[in-house]
């Protein structure tokens, strides 16, 4: 056997040197051969095509000289954009555009987003903002506002087909439309009919918080022998805790800061009070697990029969009517309990908006019209309610629509001013040490207020 | 072997590899100290400005940053999860040292933990420790006729379900350790102490734990480096949750850059973070040194 020939270093080095040597020139050739600032004419067609969404047939009509080209949008991790991503091949087959929906979970949402829009990338053409975050995006100028683009598409969009008021809370800034309007949420009062007709309660007896709390104390020792609790609510670290806190808030008469010198009084004794109620709701007469509990955990509890009443985002309320839904014929919606102040149910939301730095603006508004548009939102609210009117014409939402109704009308938004996602998540902290029991209301709140006058100056928004 | 001509010959050839040293390693850590000697916010348009050490001396003094919470809980979790899993790695790799019928088998179950993705096993766990009387830990407490509890809603529980969590993904890791070291061990020693007649007790005391020392440093610091970085684990079982119980020091930076959009804060955080691991291991190293 012959011995293998061994090679030099400096024929290794000769070889690698002409290898390295010829992949840069057919490189550089390749590079300056392709041509240049050539443009591409794609005509849209300008066909004809029936598409049939599950439980609606609609005939839509691509017109000439569409945008084309492909977008990338990003939305929330829940059932509509779910829903929505089932139906994309429609909005391709209309338009030519090709959509990746991208869904994240809510805390993810925010991270990815901000963290792309604030290196300026054009990785995203249609951003995903909770109310909450419009101050920022349009603040931060990462997205594009579209009242000119509403004007000139009016007839289209049907503005009036969205609540003034999810419109002022979710689609605006500042005066500027952001964009549309797409998941509503509200906060309504769900509870078991049939359980509180068997131990001989109405929803009239369900009309203030300390209403609630006695009707759930009298019903809590039979419950129990049910495998039931009383209350369930989602008090889990994070965006949810801080929605279910606010409902109290209000009722309560307490605020964040005073709008117009923006001092925290978030330690306020109507404040304090209110999270001493939550705290004392939860202990007494809550599901164990509230703690832990945020969005689809509170479902599933209201869902297997784990809880009687719960105060949660009407937006819920699809998934408890679903024909698998073991409680489908035995709950109702009803408007918010009433405080010692008023009704305070919280207002969220979501709204399609246009990055500013997409390369394929007119693309991603197109997207945006058809995501936020009739059609659509009344076949998405089938999973989760769209912030129009028409999404809640459905007959079977009657148990809940005039409850979300009602709600909407007196619904009290979260601040959303660009520093609020970092506050919002610092009572998230303070709310959910409260349930789990590791701090009182006051300590927490006065803690809380304290961070408050910290971010609130950072932000340059206090002076203290 | 022959010698190269020149100098330049070594650097020509070295060149490379340090300048892709000096892009992924030396460039990142230098950015990452302009970026915490700067005040930059990047959620919302606050102008940027040099503020020197103010972030170092804000993150430990100021509540609002949770440094210290955080550190606290970076104590407790890596404390805990270091000592079992050091006790119990030993244990198993002395027990997997004898031969015995099936031992094959055991140390090849034994690697299974380390080949699961880390968020695989955080899903796993988070569903086993889930409130509910169906989850599988709930499951069995209530079949033994104890009750529901609330894992995850609770402070003290919730960071026992990480500690749980970590022991069982990385005690086959020093296992796996001792057992290398342990199967290198020189027989005559053992032999010598064996005829002599030593207890069992004796021969690990005398012999087994001095002649594992270096490598039982060697293995806690590898361990220690990689529980003071806990990231995922902690996100998808407690999301630092509840209040901050859980939140340790990587996961609290994390926060501070991408939910609050403060860079530098979180720059100066990870860097002190850095600083404490380089110091316990040059310590550590220094140990092992000294011992060799």
């Amino acid at each position: 056997m012959s011995e293998p020939k061994k090679v030099g270093r400096r024929t290794f080095l000769n070889y690698a040197i002409a290898v390295v040597a010829t992949g840069v020139i057919v490189g550089a050739a390749t590079y300056y051969a392709a041509p240049k600032g050539a443009t591409t004419t794609v005509t849209a067609p300008a066909a004809t095509t029936t598409v049939t969404v599950p439980g609606a047939t609609t005939t839509v009509t691509a017109p000439g000289g569409m945008p084309k080209g492909s977008i990338t949008a990003y939305m929330v991790a829940e059932p509509g954009p779910e829903a929505l991503k089932s139906i994309l091949s429609i909005f391709k087959n209309k338009t030519g555009i090709d959509v990746t929906l991208e869904v994240y979970p809510y805390a993810t949402l925010q991270t990815k987003q901000a963290t792309v829009l604030s290196a300026g990338s054009s990785t995203v053409d249609v951003v995903y903002s909770d109310d909450v975050w419009l101050g920022q995006y349009y603040e931060s100028g990462w997205v594009v506002p579209v009242d000119d683009l509403i004007e000139r598409d009016k007839n289209e969009i049907n503005l009036d087909d969205f609540p003034k008021g999810l419109q002022e809370g979710n689609m605006k800034y500042a005066g500027h439309y952001i964009g549309l309007g797409s998941i509503s949420a509200i906060y309504i009062f769900y509870y078991r009919k049939d359980i509180l007709e068997k131990f001989g309660y109405t929803e009239k007896d369900l009309d203030t918080w300390d209403g609630v709390y006695e009707v759930a104390k009298a019903m809590k020792p039979d419950l129990e022998k049910m495998g039931m609790e009383p209350i369930g609510l989602m008090g889990a670290r994070g965006v949810q805790a801080t929605c279910a806190y606010y409902q109290f808030l209000g009722a309560w008469g307490g605020r964040v800061y005073d709008p117009t010198t923006y001092k925290p009084e978030i330690n306020s004794d109507a404040a304090v009070a209110a999270l001493e109620f939550e705290a004392k709701l939860a202990k007494d007469v809550g599901i164990a697990s509230i703690p832990s509990d945020d969005y689809g955990e509170l479902q599933a509890n209201f869902l297997n029969g784990r809880v009687a009443m719960m105060p949660a985002w009407h937006n819920m309320a699809p998934a408890l009517l679903a024909p698998d839904s073991p409680v489908k014929d035995k709950w109702r919606g009803i408007p918010i309990p009433k405080g010692p102040v008023k009704r305070a149910p919280t207002l969220g939301g979501w709204c399609l908006a246009i990055s500013k730095f997409s390369k394929n603006k007119d693309a991603a508004w197109e997207f945006i019209k058809w995501a936020a548009s009739a059609d659509t939102c009344v076949y998405l609210s089938k999973y989760q309610d769209m912030s129009r009117y028409s999404s809640f014409a459905d007959p079977s939402k009657s148990v809940y629509a005039n409850a979300s109704l009602t709600d909407l009308a007196i619904a009290w938004a979260r601040p959303n001013i660009p520093p609020w996602p970092a506050m919002s998540d610092q009572m998230g902290i303070a709310v959910n040490n409260v349930l789990s029991g590791a701090t009182t209301a006051k300590a927490a709140l006065d803690d809380l207020q304290k961070k408050y006058e910290d971010i609130l100056k950072s932000a340059g928004y206090y002076k203290g | 072997m022959k010698k190269f001509k020149s100098n330049y010959d070594i650097i020509i050839l070295l060149a490379p590899s340090i300048i892709l040293l000096i892009i992924t390693t030396l460039f990142p850590l230098i950015y990452c100290i302009w970026i915490s000697l700067n005040s930059i916010i990047i959620f919302y348009p606050v102008p940027v400005k040099f503020v020197g050490f103010d972030n170092f001396i804000n993150s430990l003094l100021n509540p609002i940053y949770g440094f210290w919470t955080s550190a606290y809980n970076t104590l407790i979790f890596t404390g805990c999860s270091l000592a079992i899993e050091f006790i119990l790695g030993l244990g198993i790799a002395l027990l997997l040292n004898k031969e015995f019928k099936g031992v094959w088998f055991l140390r090849y179950i034994l690697v299974l933990p380390l080949l699961i993705s880390p968020i695989s096993i955080g899903l796993l766990f988070r569903l086993m420790f889930l409130p509910g009387d169906w989850a599988f830990v709930n499951w069995i407490l209530t079949s033994l006729g104890l009750g529901v509890v609330q894992w995850l809603a609770n402070p003290m529980l919730a960071m026992i379900v990480l500690i749980i969590t970590d022991v069982w993904e990385w005690t086959p890791f020093m296992s796996l350790i001792f057992l290398a070291a342990l199967q290198i061990l020189p027989p005559a020693p053992f032999e010598a102490a064996s005829i002599d007649g030593a207890s069992s007790l004796q021969i690990f005391r005398y012999l087994t734990f001095p002649m594992l020392k270096e490598m039982m440093i060697i293995a806690f610091l590898l361990r220690l480096m990689d529980s003071l970085k806990t990231f995922d684990i902690i996100y998808i079982i407690t999301q630092g949750g509840p209040g901050t119980s859980t939140q340790n020091l990587n996961f609290n930076a994390f926060l501070q850059a991408f939910t609050f959009g403060n860079i530098s804060i979180a720059a100066a955080q990870i860097l002190m973070l850095t600083f404490i691991v380089i110091f316990i291991s040059i310590y550590l190293i220094r140990m092992v040194r000294e011992r060799a």
